[in-house]
């Protein structure tokens, strides 16, 4: 008897599972579509790193272009100078070394930040499903949210989740928060953020 | 007897490697000592830093570093960040024991955990052992040095009003294996800029910018 009661319930909560999943990948082809209108990218952004030593946070800003399909620089520009260009598959990383201003990065720093600046490139873009290192929940509510979670244990050793907020505008990104552990957490808010102007492409090729 | 008679030897060799102090009254030899140990600042205290690496072969690159003394027990803790604050490396220590809470490819390398903490104790933190010399050098600087217990020594070297200070760190035979400059504005007892000079065989260099500083404020451990 009891078993015969909870059948259509259990059935009733797949269903639903099923339903709200469905719901939630179509939520996704949204704002993948949605993306797929914005050629371009241009924003200024705070970076704040919070870590349960830390009295107060680490704020860094800069700013940052992209343009599709992948084209990316991500410019520190405070406390400390450094710079991403991805383009046509090319990663390179530049810091400020005194007197020699920026210099160009070689080394497993570069390829981590390719890394990186991929995933960066595929959520600018909204696609989110053909990420190979997170996995994408669409979270609804005011604003919309995607929470993405590692696939590789190893990789969940050090991010736990992100979670990446939308803007009022479909598609455009507002804030990106990298949950390391249960106290460590990077936050980087996207402003003055404008959409669709012309880059020009030496400005994902060259440093200056 | 014959460890007696090596140890002697070593400390005259060693004494000899140094340049002589001028003697200096019993006052002022206090308020040297004061002095020197006003370089380095009781916690609680956090510090964060922009660490320019210059390596062999042109090798090297910029993180952000992160040094936190806590209140009372001696523990501190130092990470070692990315400039897109990314985690590299982090370990609390103490004077007796490391304990390395996270270690990223390449800083996972033998002894890396242990040079880096070093490294920061010698900058940020008294060195340890007995004071057994304290003078003027000719040039006017005013020195206090250390001994470790393992015979290693390390002076501390104060340049005058405004003119920041040198901590040297010396092996047994008296040869400089880690200088440290500080200089430029003071802010809450910690030098603006600070430069650290590896010459064993490690042969580095680290520039220190300092971008923050918190004092007489617990953290968390």
């Amino acid at each position: 008897m009891r078993f015969g009661r909870s059948v259509p319930f259990v059935f009733g909560m797949v269903a639903a599972f099923i339903a709200g999943g469905g719901a939630w990948a179509n939520e996704l082809v949204r704002i993948r579509r949605a993306a797929e209108g914005i050629r371009s990218i241009k924003a200024e952004f705070v970076q704040q790193k919070k870590l349960k030593i830390l009295v107060k946070p680490l704020v860094s800003t800069g700013e940052f272009l992209f343009a599709r399909p992948g084209s990316i620089r991500w410019e520190y520009k405070n406390p400390i100078q450094s710079l991403v260009l991805v383009h046509k598959g090319d990663v390179r990383r530049f810091s400020r070394r005194g007197s020699d201003g920026l210099v160009e990065d070689s080394g497993g720093s570069v390829e981590a930040m390719g890394v990186a600046m991929s995933e960066i490139g595929l959520w600018m873009g909204g696609r989110f499903d053909e990420s190979k290192a997170f996995a994408p929940l669409f979270v609804p509510g005011t604003p919309n949210r995607v929470e993405l979670r590692p696939r590789d244990k190893s990789m969940a050793r050090f991010v736990t989740k992100i979670v990446v907020t939308f803007s009022s505008v479909p598609g455009v990104i507002e804030a990106l928060d990298i949950m390391e552990g249960e106290c460590d957490s990077t936050h980087i808010e996207f402003r003055d953020v404008k959409l669709n102007l012309e880059i020009q492409e030496k400005m994902f090729r060259d440093a200056k | 007897m014959k460890g007696l008679f090596i140890g002697a030897v070593l400390f005259f060799a060693s004494c000899g490697g140094l340049p002589k102090l001028g003697l200096v009254s019993a006052q002022e030899q206090k308020l040297f000592e004061k002095d020197c140990l006003a370089v380095f600042q009781v916690g609680p205290w956090q510090v964060v830093h922009s660490i320019e690496a210059n390596m062999a072969h042109g090798r090297g690159g910029v993180f952000l570093g992160l040094t936190v003394a806590h209140e009372g027990d001696g523990s501190s803790r130092s990470v070692l960040m990315s400039v897109e604050g990314m985690v590299l490396f982090d370990a609390s220590f103490s004077e007796k024991k490391i304990v390395v809470h996270r270690a990223l490819p390449p800083f996972d390398k033998k002894g890396f955990g242990e040079g880096l903490i070093a490294d920061v104790r010698l900058v940020f933190f008294p060195p340890v052992g007995k004071i057994f010399a304290v003078g003027k050098l000719k040039t006017g600087e005013r020195v206090c040095r250390w001994r470790r217990s393992s015979g290693e020594t390390v002076e501390v070297l104060l340049k005058g009003s405004g003119g920041g200070w040198e901590i040297r760190a010396f092996d047994l035979g008296m040869a400089v294996v880690r200088e440290v400059r500080a200089s430029g504005v003071i802010r809450k007892g910690f030098a603006t800029r600070t430069q650290l000079l590896a010459k064993d065989g490690a042969n580095y260099s680290l520039e220190l910018e300092l971008l923050s500083v918190e004092s007489g404020v617990g953290s968390e451990r």
